[in-house]
């Protein structure tokens, strides 16, 4: 008797041992992981600033940074052009990756996007009528215009994913509704594009490819608290969010209200992606292939790890995208959008690929 | 009374709809005159905001102003030791230039308003396409250190030769330059077109850069040498005044010339395919349009479209049938996309072209590629208008801005 407990007692030891190891060694990768993308994010932000069509000697960039002068043509191109654009990439990178991963996981769906609730159509709609019914017209508008009115277009067709949310029980009823939105206001865009000039429909085309080009410190100013209290905010989320991955029954048995947190859940995803489509357009893939990529990564789901791995992925991402983007054909700039569907779209069937393998 | 959830969303839906419907129709107001009697809301807005450019903010009264004979879109003043104050119309404002000489120092007390344009302005960044072949026509090219299009782009040799030597540079897209670029070696001036008021960040982001901003208004202009005589403008600011205004004399006398001999009675027609097959027609307020009839010929588009503002309007196939079938003349406007070089790629574009009265008697034409470059030179376009007019066998047909398909 006394020696069957023993094996017993041994083999539970070595459970709980193997369990232990299997933990450390998640730890341990998880925290190798976020120090690659510490690591990776320190490189790119360091080759955004040091790498441009003007060369700054290397050997010059620290007395450029921190040494005070304020009168060179170096000391602007590095502090004017290229920190504001490196910020801007870094912040709205961030927020687009985690408002592609709240919304993969409130709709149990691998391929929803930022823009899958027509946040990106309705910013489009109110730029368009900007850009084509005002300017084209002939008058005046400034960039905090143009970023209004996609902001206020990104937040309308929100308000109306919200209300359809309080009003509809299941996920894909409300994916149905966000793109049957986002069909409405592609369609006025389109009528007003009919009467458009060339010219307008060059300009529109090229905003909704998406372009960190132009960021001033002003717009850094704006974007970045936004972007930082809705991103703590949904860390703060992280274990409702871990709840709900288990299913919504189980949630609700572990005290989420479900109703409350589907409005938070939309209401912040939409905020970060309406806050990217206003500063930079609607930037395509990052959303998707981020979240899909950090997951691969760290072997995880748990909200816990995944959401700020999820930011500083959509940082990097973005980082070297825009790099990509403003070096590889200067003076010509490739519109960002291209660059991250290139990179962008391999990454998600590779990875879906190998999950199906696998399984 | 409240409405149940639902009818709610779909007012809501049908209130946005309704009102972008309501926008599109308020820039939808119809001309009546598509001659050369058009004024649009940008022309309007022009002479009423120009009105109070002379006030320098200071007390100073004008010497005299720069004498303008088809120009709306900008006055000059001038002042003391040939201190000039600029006023372009901007459609809603007035934006306003000082342009001070070298030897002379900037007025104190000035508004506030006013940006500071010290000469000689020897390095300019013109993204305006048509500008620069105003400087060319000046002898003026090598004040401009970045222009708005590749060497290749040009159809121009002297801008071409300009560009492959080096001395003018592409700064990349006017919507997204190398602002590195430009601040390495800060153009005095960024000279800009209309297209700029659709990209507001770029200008904010110059002008942040230290790089003041200027924006022509060629394409508002209602007449032909209401866009030449913008080269006074690009003259002053060259230091080559005298100059435009020989050029812009000469454009004159040779236009009169031309408009002298009288009209022919034959009816012209412009247009574009693109490559859905759809029909862009140039309106008869166009200005290549105009130079048609004053070149003695009947335009045969008056459709005005919706946009008062625009060049152009799309027509549906059928009515673009009714209105070329019996014109006398087509131009086709090559200078976009890949143009047809023979009359059967013409035909090519769509079957029902080879019914048209001016392709079976082979008067269609085609304007080359320097026809949308090349501002500065519209009395020569009119010539060969004129000449495309009366041309009989035998006579040349591969003219400057005009190519006939045979």
């Amino acid at each position: 008797m006394r020696g069957a407990d023993s094996a017993v007692g041994l083999a539970t030891t070595s459970l709980i041992d193997a369990s232990l190891d299997v933990g450390d060694r998640r730890t341990r990768r998880h925290v190798a992981c976020f120090i690659l993308l510490g690591l990776a994010l320190i490189v790119l932000i360091g080759l955004n600033v040091a790498v441009g069509s003007v060369a700054i000697p290397l050997t010059d960039l620290p007395g450029l940074l921190f040494g005070g002068d304020t009168g060179s043509t170096a000391t602007q191109i590095v502090w004017s052009i290229r920190l504001p654009r490196l910020v801007a990439a870094l912040v709205l990178g961030g927020g687009l990756a985690l408002s592609g991963f709240l919304l993969q996981t409130f709709f149990n769906n691998p391929i929803a996007g930022p823009f899958v609730l027509g946040i990106s159509s309705g910013a489009k709609l109110m730029v368009s009528i900007l850009m084509v019914l005002v300017a084209g017209a002939g008058h005046s508008v400034n960039s905090a215009a143009m970023i209004a009115a996609a902001f206020v277009g990104a937040l309308a067709s929100m308000g109306l994913v919200m209300v359809l949310a309080s009003k509809v029980e299941s996920m894909a009823m409300l994916i149905v509704a966000g793109v049957m939105i986002g069909y409405i206001c592609s369609a006025i865009t389109d009528f007003i594009i009919t009467f458009a000039s060339d010219a307008s429909i060059a300009n529109l085309h090229n905003w909704s490819m998406g372009s960190f080009s132009g960021t001033s410190w002003a717009n850094v100013q704006i974007m970045t608290p936004v972007m930082l209290v809705a991103s703590v905010l949904v860390f703060f989320l992280a274990k409702p969010i871990g709840a709900y991955q288990l299913g919504e029954h189980y949630a609700h048995n572990m005290g989420v209200n479900i109703r409350l947190f589907r409005v938070a859940l939309v209401l912040l995803s939409s905020l970060l992606a309406a806050c990217v489509t206003a500063f930079a357009g609607p930037v395509s893939f990052v959303g998707i292939a981020v979240p899909h990529l950090i997951r691969w990564l760290f072997r995880t789901a748990k909200p816990l790890i995944v959401i700020p791995a999820c930011f500083l992925g959509g940082a990097v991402f973005c980082l070297g995208c825009d790099l990509i983007a403003r070096t590889a054909f200067a003076p010509t700039e490739i519109n960002l959008s291209s660059v991250t569907a290139v990179f962008g779209a391999p990454i998600v069937i590779i990875i879906m690929l190998r999950r199906r393998r696998r399984a | 009374m409240t409405l149940p959830p639902v009818r709610r969303i779909m007012v809501g839906v049908g209130l946005v709809l309704a009102s972008a419907l309501a926008l599109s129709a308020c820039s939808t107001a119809p001309i009546s005159s598509p001659s050369g009697s058009t004024s649009t809301t940008a022309t309007v807005a022009a002479s009423v905001a120009l009105g109070a450019s002379g006030d320098l903010g200071n007390g100073w009264k004008p010497d005299h102003a720069l004498a303008l004979q088809y120009a709306t879109g900008f006055s000059v003043d001038f002042y003391q030791d040939d201190i000039a104050l600029i006023a372009i119309n901007e459609g809603d404002a007035t934006k306003r230039y000082i342009l001070v000489p070298e030897s002379v120092d900037t007025p104190k007390g000035i508004a506030s308003d006013i940006t500071v344009l010290r000469q000689p302005l020897a390095s300019i960044y013109d993204a305006s396409t048509p500008s620069v072949s105003m400087f060319a026509a000046l002898d003026a090219l090598d004040v401009i250190s970045y222009g708005p299009q590749e060497a290749d782009a040009w159809h121009i040799p002297a801008i071409k030769a300009q560009m492959t030597s080096g001395k003018m540079a592409y700064p990349g897209k006017y919507s997204a330059p190398d602002y590195e670029m430009l601040v390495k070696d800060k153009p005095d001036l960024a000279l800009e077109n209309s297209m700029i008021l659709q990209a507001p960040e770029v200008r904010e982001k110059l002008e942040s850069l230290g790089v003041p901003v200027l924006m022509e208004r060629f394409s508002y202009e209602n007449h032909p040498l209401g866009r030449v005589e913008w080269i006074k403008l690009l003259g002053l600011l060259s230091g080559k005044l005298g100059k435009a205004e020989e050029v812009f004399a000469d454009q004159i006398a040779k236009f009169e010339a031309v408009s002298d001999l009288g009209a022919t009675g034959k009816t012209v027609v412009f247009f574009y395919i693109n490559s859905n097959g759809g029909v862009t027609a140039w309106k008869a307020s166009d200005y290549f349009s105009q130079m048609i009839t004053m070149a003695g010929g009947d335009y045969g588009f008056t459709e005005t479209g919706d946009d008062p503002a625009a060049a152009t309007v799309k027509l549906e196939m059928e009515q673009f049938y009714a209105l070329v079938k019996d014109a006398d003349y087509i131009i086709y406007n090559g200078a976009l996309g890949q143009p047809p070089t023979q009359l059967s790629q013409f035909t090519d574009l769509n079957p029902l072209l080879k019914d048209f009265q001016a392709t079976q008697t082979g008067q269609v034409w085609t304007t080359t590629k320097v026809y949308y470059q090349d501002s500065a030179d519209l009395a020569t376009m009119m010539t060969d208008i004129r000449a495309m007019l009366t041309w009989s066998d035998g006579a040349d047909d591969q003219l400057k801005f005009l190519r006939r398909l045979s």
